[in-house]
């Protein structure tokens, strides 16, 4: 179904992290590349490769390297566009704390050191999502989130909210309107509403031994990758209620679960017009995967398995909206490797 | 190595070492033995150890591994040294290990995997019984198999169970997973003493054979046979490393089957190669730790500063010490 296309060649190797990839993927309806990505990053420690996806496009590859004043030494947790007021922008997380950058991540934009730990310890940023468009929401690793708001016509952020949830440090973090689901270290999900000034916390989803590290939030699902090889699907329609003062108590629904795996899933992505899901891991393999529901029930099946020979994938985003294209990163190596239909 | 205060000082929260100073480190620790190596001969040693603790990070099956890993390196140790000091330091040290990484979550510890991953990045040196054995490709990555292991508890990619309303299972869904996978028939034990159930962290130079990491066998393996076996694989890297240095003295190809390319981004002058020069937040700590070890490698350098003929063994050093 999908061949092996081109191969783009960052100017560092890739870090062992998850998510170690994100796409430049303007939504639809803005732009007129109609949702063809245009530019993908790569972490290399505290490094960050930008580089053009083809290479008749007129951007230049990028190296944002990320530093404090002092030698104290960094390490970038993950990097992701967003759509922020009227602006796409680059939102790193990282040891120092949030960093945003404009689109083409030349200017630093706006920062936060997001710390809750103490100051000599190890603390980091992961977990960036955006909700509407409007407000910003990171986690970090004292489990916490943080919520900030688009000042009118700026990309000058303000603090909103701070939440305490998570017991463990936040691995990723997944929105939908103005639901967010939250996910960390041993596998706890949080799922949140925001009313406009402050996050609720509406629903837990208990452990299944492993560390989540990465969701999605589209339609009525909620799809969860887990450490063990796991992905999971919930229903995440019971979530969408407003908070009326009592704690609700509505168990989420698990859907499907699938031993996609053989070692971590180490990233996951969605292509929102098909239903596709993506899912990489150390186990050299990426796997494409259809979500469809039949009278009611929801399915998820495999479309397509490639296998990238004794490379242990740490990215794997789709390339469209549509999910006809997608490309994976590698621990240790500067190689992308892109798939086409 | 064992030294109270040094495991103290090892096991405080601190930031990664330099390559420099953990590569000091090791020197130092060589040394402190019988054992004399010249620069070359050091750097290999170095390359060697640290590509094949890459490699059992990067093979581990879980994050968990990486507790299975460590002990098997102790238990190693534990057979090796018949002292009843040295067993109770190693005691002591294994208590560390699993207070400090007993408790991790999953997430947790693969941080601490990433960690140690991303500290080996770009380090791809060729080693020639991982070439040997199919486990390292020519260009020095590692082979990720076809048939892996897949941990205890865990579950065989290939099945979708589908779940209705009640809850019940409402119908399974198949898919050909890949690999041919098979699971662990037990869990590794991370108990003082016990089955680590994974070969990762054992000695390499052990032709195939499983280390005996039971309870009753683990003291009794300790023979002579199992002396001279120590020697042998001993004697055979001693020439390992003996006939690398003939060759790249007496100026032969260089291309010949054990290509040590020593740290590539040392010598890069590249703005990414200051990320190993030393955190000054750091130096502070690493200067304790480095008194420790001048304070442990003392009589040895008093030794070789006096006669030089003198050497001192690391159980002497350890000895002296108490």
């Amino acid at each position: 179904m999908y061949e092996r296309e081109n191969t783009l060649l960052l100017s560092t190797s890739a870090s062992a992290l998850c998510n170690n990839l994100a796409v430049n993927r303007p939504s639809g309806k803005s732009g007129k590349s109609g949702g063809n990505a245009t530019n993908i990053a790569v972490v290399h420690q505290n490094n960050i490769n930008v580089i053009p996806v083809t290479e008749s496009d007129k951007n230049k590859p990028m190296f944002i390297t990320v530093q404090s004043n002092s030698s104290v030494l960094c390490e970038v947790m993950q990097v992701l566009w967003c759509d922020l007021g009227f602006e796409v922008v680059l939102v790193v997380g990282s040891t120092l704390g949030l960093h945003i950058y404009d689109r083409e991540g030349v200017d630093l934009l706006f920062s936060h050191p997001c710390i809750d730990g103490p100051e000599d310890e190890y603390n980091f940023v992961k977990g960036i999502a955006t909700l509407n468009n409007e407000v910003l929401c990171t986690g970090n690793s004292s489990g916490v989130l943080r919520v900030f708001g688009v000042l009118d016509d700026e990309t000058c952020l303000s603090f909103m909210d701070r939440k305490e949830g998570h017991m463990d440090a936040i691995t990723d973090i997944a929105s939908i309107d103005y639901r967010l689901a939250t996910a960390d270290d041993s596998g706890v999900i949080c799922l949140w509403y925001f009313n406009g000034t402050e996050l609720l916390q509406i629903a837990t989803i208990e452990t299944f031994g492993s560390a989540v590290t990465s969701l999605f939030l589209w339609k009525d699902w909620l799809a969860v990758a887990y450490g063990s090889g796991h992905i999971r699907i919930f229903d995440s329609s019971k979530i969408n209620y407003t908070y009326d003062g009592s704690r609700p108590v509505t168990a989420v629904r698990l859907l499907t679960e699938t031993a996609a795996h053989a070692r971590y899933i180490t990233a996951m992505d969605v292509a929102l017009g098909a239903d596709y899901l993506l899912t990489a891991s150390e186990d050299s393999y990426v796997k494409i995967w259809r979500v469809c529901k039949n009278n009611n029930v929801t399915e998820i099946n495999l479309l397509c398995s490639s296998q990238i020979n004794d490379q242990m994938l740490v990215g794997g985003r789709f390339l469209n909206n549509n999910g006809t294209a997608f490309c994976v990163s590698a621990y240790d190596t500067n190689l992308v490797h892109c798939f086409k239909t | 190595m064992l030294n109270e205060k040094f495991l103290d000082e090892l096991f405080k929260p601190q930031k990664i070492y330099n390559k420099d100073a953990l590569k000091n480190l090791f020197h130092d620790l060589a040394h402190a033995s019988i054992m004399r190596l010249n620069e070359a001969s050091m750097n290999k040693l170095y390359d060697l150890m640290t590509m094949v603790f890459k490699y059992q990070i990067l093979a581990a099956r879980e994050p968990r591994d990486l507790i299975l890993i460590t002990l098997n390196h102790m238990d190693a140790m534990r057979s090796l040294v018949q002292t009843s000091q040295v067993q109770k330091q190693l005691d002591a040290c294994y208590y560390l290990v699993m207070k400090m990484y007993g408790q991790m979550t999953d997430g947790e510890l693969q941080r601490v995997r990433f960690s140690i991953l991303n500290f080996f990045q770009d380090i791809r040196i060729r080693v020639s019984i991982f070439l040997r054995k199919g486990v390292q490709n020519n260009d020095g990555s590692f082979v990720i198999p076809s048939d892996l292991t897949i941990s205890y508890g865990n579950e065989i990619p290939g099945t979708t169970r589908v779940y209705q309303a009640d809850g019940t299972i409402v119908d399974l869904l198949n898919f050909p997973s890949g690999g041919s996978y098979s699971l662990a028939p037990e869990s590794g034990s991370t108990e003082l003493r016990g089955r680590r159930g994974t070969d990762l962290g054992v000695n390499i130079y052990d032709s195939g054979k499983p280390v005996q990491t039971d309870s009753d066998g683990c003291e009794d393996s300790f023979d002579v046979a199992g002396n001279t076996g120590y020697k042998d694989e001993l004697n055979v890297l001693i020439a390992q490393l003996r006939q690398e240095q003939q060759a790249e003295t007496s100026g032969e190809d260089p291309s010949s089957i054990i290509h040590f390319n020593l740290f590539p981004s040392f010598d890069r002058d590249s703005p990414g190669s200051e990320l190993f020069d030393e955190p000054t937040s750091s130096s502070q700590h690493s200067a304790v730790l480095e008194a420790i070890m001048s304070e442990m490698s003392l009589p040895s350098e008093s030794a070789s500063g006096g006669s030089g003929g003198v050497q001192s063994d690391l159980i002497q050093l350890l000895d002296s010490i108490q």
